[in-house]
């Protein structure tokens, strides 16, 4: 999506889990990710949305290799990092950080703040002690805190400042990527809105590549460069988050905008409201995943295989009829 | 059926504390409102508002050896005298909770038993409470099953809950306590833990219920957007004080309290030009914390010094359908 050579390049990213059934022992192969593809350039924010067990997690996770990939690629500036062995993935751990959905389980209790955020720079072996305390110092400046806060436990902040310390231990290796697993959703909306300005801010001033990870298009209308919409595993559309919000080239999309409450009153727009679940990911419907629950659905939608049509330079969609639909 | 309009429930000056200590801080105070048959009142507020703990207090599921709740609550069960639900012994309380007034939580899960059959638990209502057989309960179970959208209730009917996904079992949360065709529903954050399009099922499923059986709601709820979908009055709670009530439409369309301007501006849209967020600054309150004043005054933008950090304000009434718990509030309106 970009020109230049973008940071983050994903091909054909899949991850399969193997799980055996608690009674009778039958092993069930779960697709998580299926066949992914995209890339991040530096200062840009992709956007991962869909639904519970739609993968956008596992994604985020086989990108920083806290999981192996069952095939596929993730190139991190230009090396294929699914295929390094753990020492030669050491140097890129650093130049890659996440950002937890929880800030209450992912800060240790037991630990200052500020040695929380230290840890990453001892690790990685950077700086003395010293000058590690300048940049822990640096780092809750730099996130909305004060530097004295470092000596505090995790128990004597609210959810938000904890929030603001996961980013700081984030960055504090000085970062190029961070994968923000869902950051917000934890949080209350006055709160949100603060560590969702943090996030921009932050992406704008240090050139971040983000991948952030979200279940709410809205909250994602204000952080996102990019869009990719997950179901099931697969991406059923992804363009630039101008386009997506515009000019929605997916049935699900298009429900998911939908379904998502307005504060408008009677903003009289007709609300498309799904029927039934997401399917089992260890039994998907063939063809396209969506067709179980989309209003456009014919039997064609149910043998086309699943792939990516350009609609446009900056915009991708899975469905086979788009152009009947939104013509 | 009991189609009742008029008030359901009449709260005057409810208030909660925690711990036994003398001197100890209410985290619900002096809270007042109406409940109207047939229709849904929301109570909006972020944590440590105090929107669940009224909602418990209600019905008597806080520890009553760890709390204390003063104030009346007289509730008109349709037919004979109103009743003080904050003064009911606890048989008394039994006989209504899971009849005329049910609830459902956020955690479809954890509300259901793991080991019982999902028509076994719906149907318990009326065996407790209208002595119907097993056989009656299971076949009205399946009734209402199949009225909240299950598909294939009587087979659903003996599944147990780790078998559905988390909007069925909200919806089988709905349907045991819907069954007994309560006067007063009160739910607590029921779509929070369910994605998108499944809340947008459950709204509507609500909604027509209410139609149907013409119940009062009360709606707990963090999120604006999901008040705007279902509810006719508004109570916005702000570190366990009512800020600002008043029909919806005022509420959202004019909202007076400087809290709920900031609360209204914070919420990312999809309906409006993007611009940047309007975050409130500082942190939430803890509801036992003691402030001074107004207690939002130590985040709000329009604080005057020596004068809302001194002054605890009332809650004013407005016009007669709208009140705000500000003391500068003609001035702001003015400007």
């Amino acid at each position: 999506m970009t020109a230049l050579r973008p940071l983050v390049q994903v091909e054909g990213l899949t991850k399969t889990f193997l799980s055996r059934g608690a009674v009778g022992g039958r092993v069930q192969t779960t697709k998580a990710v299926s066949n992914v593809s995209f890339a991040i350039g530096r200062s840009e924010n992709l956007a991962l949305v869909g639904e519970s067990g739609s993968g956008k997690t596992t994604t985020g996770r086989l990108l920083l290799r806290l999981l192996d990939a069952t095939s596929g690629m993730v190139r991190f500036d230009g090396t294929d990092i699914a295929a390094l062995s753990r020492s030669a993935l050491r140097p890129f751990r650093r130049r890659m950080q996440i950002v937890f959905q929880d800030p209450y389980s992912s800060l240790n209790p037991y630990l200052r703040v500020g040695d929380a955020v230290e840890e990453g720079l001892i690790i990685h072996g950077i700086g003395n002690a010293g000058q590690r305390r300048d940049r822990v110092a640096e780092l809750f400046e730099l996130v909305g805190l004060r530097a004295h806060q470092a000596e505090r436990f995790p128990h004597e902040f609210s959810g938000g400042q904890r929030q603001r310390i996961g980013i700081a231990r984030a960055l504090a290796v000085n970062p190029e990527f961070i994968v923000a697993d869902e950051p917000v959703s934890a949080l209350d909306v006055s709160v949100q809105a603060q560590i969702l300005n943090l996030l921009e801010e932050l992406r704008r001033k240090l050139g971040l590549a983000m991948l952030f990870i979200a279940h709410d298009l809205a909250v994602v209308r204000y952080v996102a460069t990019h869009v990719g919409v997950m179901y099931l595993g697969h991406i059923v559309e992804m363009a630039t988050a101008d386009r997506l919000f515009e000019a929605t080239r997916h049935p699900y999309t298009e429900a998911l905008l939908s379904a998502a409450p307005r504060l408008e009153l009677g903003h009289g727009a007709e609300r498309i409201v799904l029927s039934g679940d997401i399917p089992s990911p260890i039994d998907p419907p063939s063809g396209c995943p969506f067709r179980t629950r989309c209003r456009h659905a014919r039997t064609e939608c149910a043998d086309a295989p699943m792939t990516l049509e350009a609609v446009g330079p900056d915009q991708v969609t899975a469905c086979i009829r788009y152009r009947e639909i939104y013509s | 059926m009991t189609f009742q309009t008029g008030n359901v429930l009449e709260v005057e000056n409810l208030s909660v504390y925690f711990g036994r200590l003398p001197g100890s801080l209410p985290v619900v105070r002096e809270v007042s409102f109406t409940a109207v048959g047939g229709q849904t009142l929301a109570v909006v507020g972020e944590s440590g508002s105090g929107k669940s703990v009224t909602g418990l207090a209600l019905l008597s599921l806080l520890n009553r050896g760890l709390s204390k709740v003063t104030g009346s609550g007289n509730f008109y069960p349709g037919s004979g005298p109103p009743v003080d639900l904050l003064h009911l012994d606890t048989r008394k309380m039994r006989a209504l909770r899971g009849d005329r007034v049910a609830m459902i939580f956020q955690e479809p899960m954890t509300s259901l038993n793991p080991s019982l059959t999902l028509g076994y638990q719906v149907g318990e209502a009326l065996r407790i409470h209208r002595g119907a057989s097993r056989r009656q309960a299971r076949a009205e179970a399946i009734e209402m099953l199949e009225r909240v959208g299950i598909p294939d209730a009587p087979r659903r009917a003996d599944s147990y809950p780790h078998e559905i996904s988390g909007g069925m079992r909200q919806r089988v949360m709905i349907a045991s306590a819907m069954i007994s065709r309560p006067t007063l529903l009160i739910a607590d954050e029921p779509t929070t833990a369910l994605d998108v399009t499944i809340q947008a099922q459950i709204l509507d499923e609500l909604k027509k219920l209410q139609e149907e059986m013409g119940m009062s709601m009360i709606f707990i709820t963090h999120d604006l957007g999901v008040v705007a979908e279902i509810a006719h009055a508004v109570l916005v709670m702000y570190a366990g004080q009512v800020v600002e009530q008043g029909p919806v439409r005022r509420v959202l369309e004019r909202p007076r309290h400087p809290y709920t301007r900031a609360l209204l501006a914070s919420v990312p849209r999809l309906d409006r030009p993007k611009t940047t967020l309007a975050a409130i600054a500082g942190r939430i309150p803890d509801p036992q914390q003691p402030i001074a004043g107004c207690r939002f005054h130590p985040r709000c933008p329009y604080c005057v010094r020596g004068l809302c950090d001194v002054r605890e304000p009332e809650l004013d009434d407005i016009d007669g359908i709208q009140s705000v718990r500000c003391v500068r509030w003609p001035e702001l309106e003015a400007a």
